[in-house]
């Protein structure tokens, strides 16, 4: 009873550390090697004769690799393009302004810019985001940089703005982080809103321009949305990419 | 015996498809039929075999199905594909001209 326990956790333990993102082949080397053992019979000796696990799963890794990075390329392409398309929306609805002389509807002047401190921080929380994944992987790493970096240019070349736009959002993404260590939970998202509009405040003085506060602190509940619901979209992508193609990658 | 690991693995895949290349075999099969051929001589970590087979799969030699074995039980039956002929082909010669050669160089070896 207690062999045809180790069994089943020795399966499920191989089928879930071999990153095998395809549904089928995960279920097909599960029943495999369920039944490996029911035609070994003596099941002791053939746990046994099975040799070491951790080998065994790092030749099914190294079997289903290319996959498996493909689909951790495709799960970051998602999480890029929906936090993307979350962070422009909410951008969007913060710099609409009624009035006018031609239209009932319009931009902000300044929703170039913010659009593009948006899209910068977006990918920074991304970039984060897989960057300090636990436990912390090598592999990981140069390719969050590399891909950060790709993405930045991409923007810069769309949006035409220069690296203190990258600066600017890593400066907010650093405040946000602090306002966020607040232990008075309740007092945090109204802070981060607070800080955020006081920082666009201070960067339109350093531009020598003007802001009213109001549209500071509507500015910053814009940017304090993206801060609060990028990770959040990023953890419900996580968990698909978990639930339908086993990523395991932050699990030792 | 104990052999190399790297050995072991470099030879899998040949008995593999020389196994395979006869008849239809599932994994557990597979590796009885090679500890009766070699009289008990080669012997692996059956896990092993395992990652083997998926790769040999993914890579067009073997195919599979899912079937019935004589006990009534679900069996993953392996079986070659013409791809997998031709390798077979390929790797048998290959292990033929090695042995040879090797034979002609350790024959008067005396340890």
């Amino acid at each position: 009873m207690d062999d045809s326990r180790d069994v089943d956790a020795l399966i499920a333990r191989i089928v879930r550390d071999a990153r095998i993102p395809w549904r089928r082949a995960r279920e097909d080397l599960r029943r495999e090697l369920g039944s490996h053992f029911e035609a070994a019979g003596d099941t002791r000796a053939a746990l046994r004769a099975f040799g070491d696990e951790a080998e065994l799963v790092d030749e099914l890794r190294r079997v289903y690799r290319r996959d498996y990075l493909m689909v951790c390329a495709a799960k970051v392409l998602v999480s890029v393009v929906v936090t993307l398309a979350v962070a422009l929306a909410l951008q969007l609805l913060v710099s609409l302004r009624f009035g006018g002389t031609a239209t009932l509807l319009h931009l902000s002047a300044g929703f170039r810019m913010s659009a593009a401190t948006a899209t910068a921080m977006a990918v920074c929380l991304v970039a984060t985001w897989e960057f300090a994944r636990r436990p912390f992987e090598d592999w990981l790493a140069p390719g969050a940089m590399a891909f950060y970096v790709g993405l930045v240019l991409l923007a810069v070349m769309v949006y035409g703005f220069g690296g203190a736009t990258v600066l600017w959002s890593v400066v907010l993404l650093g405040l946000g982080s602090l306002c966020h260590r607040l232990s008075w939970r309740k007092a945090r998202l109204p802070l981060t809103v607070l800080v955020f509009a006081l920082a666009i405040g201070a960067l339109h003085g350093t531009e020598n321009a003007t802001v009213d506060f109001l549209r500071a602190l509507v500015a910053g509940a814009g940017l304090a949305a993206i801060w609060r619901s990028t990770p959040a979209v990023l953890d419900r992508i996580d968990q698909l990419f978990a639930h339908r193609f086993g990523l395991n990658h932050g699990e030792p | 015996m104990n052999y190399d690991r790297e050995f072991l693995t470099g030879s899998l895949g040949t008995l593999i498809l020389a196994l395979v290349g006869e008849r239809p075999m599932y994994g557990y099969e597979i590796l009885q039929e090679s500890q009766r051929r070699s009289g008990n001589r080669l012997s692996m970590k059956e896990g092993t075999l395992y990652p083997a087979l998926h790769q040999m799969e993914r890579a067009g030699l073997l195919a599979s199905e899912w079937r019935q074995g004589d006990t009534g039980r679900a069996r993953k039956y392996y079986r070659l594909t013409a791809k997998g002929r031709r390798q077979a082909l390929s790797k048998r010669r290959q292990w033929e001209a090695m042995s040879a050669a090797m034979r002609s160089i350790l024959g008067g070896f005396n340890g």
